[in-house]
């Protein structure tokens, strides 16, 4: 998957534990931990709205592109 | 669904099994029944008459109870191989209609599990649609050919025409058709069945996207 996830980076940042973190945006911790290993196949804008309100962050802070190998970019 | 529902539903469809079952069973002994007693060779079919014959039951001036003979049957002999061929086709048009009532069978009881919108459930909905469209055919091709192997042993008659069942009537002439129901209501649930598949199937489809998202 070429969608990066820096979820933990962020909560480090914050320092705020996934559970606390769950608790806040509304998702369970596992869905929330899912996520954070990037296991997921979506996110609702409902749940990243939350994560970015309760982080003060910007969706960019939380996911990147990041080329798989072989695969080429635009530019 | 809920369980109970589901369950009974499919005692249902496990009752229905076992009528078509009798029914085979049934047209089997009759076909024996007919080959011990040597009529197995006599083929007949109905066929109506556009001419009604009314008789009066009470004659009188205020007559008003009449017996009306306007149907009857139209019988050929020595045709055993058609005898056998309609006894075949019979039994398997029961056979694929037992097919359906399984296949129907195997999806409440994935349904009644909670399992809906998946693969099995999309086949089995498929194989319905095939199994009603080939009975359909089926029924529609024997009796086609029973009718013209009965039109072709009869001998040109003067005052009577005997036609198939889709033919223009004749002109000074009794005309006596050849009775048959299109098998229409297979057809619709044969369509209606795949249209259901395609929707189960856009239903697996939309689970497997709504799958994973948090």
């Amino acid at each position: 998957m070429a969608i990066i996830t820096n979820l933990d980076v962020m909560m480090a940042t914050r320092k705020i534990s996934l559970k606390d973190l769950a608790e806040r945006v509304g998702i369970s911790a596992t869905n929330l931990s899912l996520l954070k290993t990037g296991k997921v196949n979506g996110v609702r804008y409902r749940t990243l709205d939350a994560i970015c309100r309760e982080l003060d962050c910007q969706p960019g802070d939380i996911f990147e592109y990041r080329p798989d190998d072989g695969e080429e970019t635009d530019s | 669904m809920s369980a109970k529902s589901t369950k009974w539903t499919r005692r249902f469809v496990d009752l229905l099994i076992g009528l078509f079952v009798i029914a085979g069973l049934a047209a089997l002994i009759q076909a024996f029944g007919a080959y011990s007693e040597g009529k197995f060779h006599m083929v007949s079919y109905p066929a109506s008459s556009e001419n009604i014959e009314m008789i009066v039951l009470d004659p009188g001036p205020d007559a008003d109870a009449f017996w009306q003979l306007k149907e009857g049957t139209i019988r050929v002999d020595n045709h055993s191989w058609l005898r056998a061929t309609r006894l075949l086709g019979r039994l398997a048009v029961l056979g694929l209609l037992i097919g359906v009532f399984w296949q129907l069978r195997g999806m409440l009881t994935r349904v009644g599990q909670g399992d809906v919108f998946n693969d099995e459930n999309i086949a089995s909905l498929r194989n319905i649609g095939k199994f009603l469209l080939i009975t359909s055919i089926l029924s529609i091709s024997i009796t086609f050919m029973t009718q013209y192997a009965i039109l072709d042993a009869i001998p040109p008659l003067e005052d009577r025409h005997i036609h198939p069942s889709i033919s223009w009537n004749k002109p000074d002439v009794e005309n006596i058709w050849l009775e048959y129901s299109p098998p229409i209501v297979p057809m619709l649930l044969a369509m209606v069945a795949f249209i259901t598949a395609g929707a189960f199937k856009s239903g697996k489809q939309f689970r497997e996207d709504s799958e994973s998202v948090v």
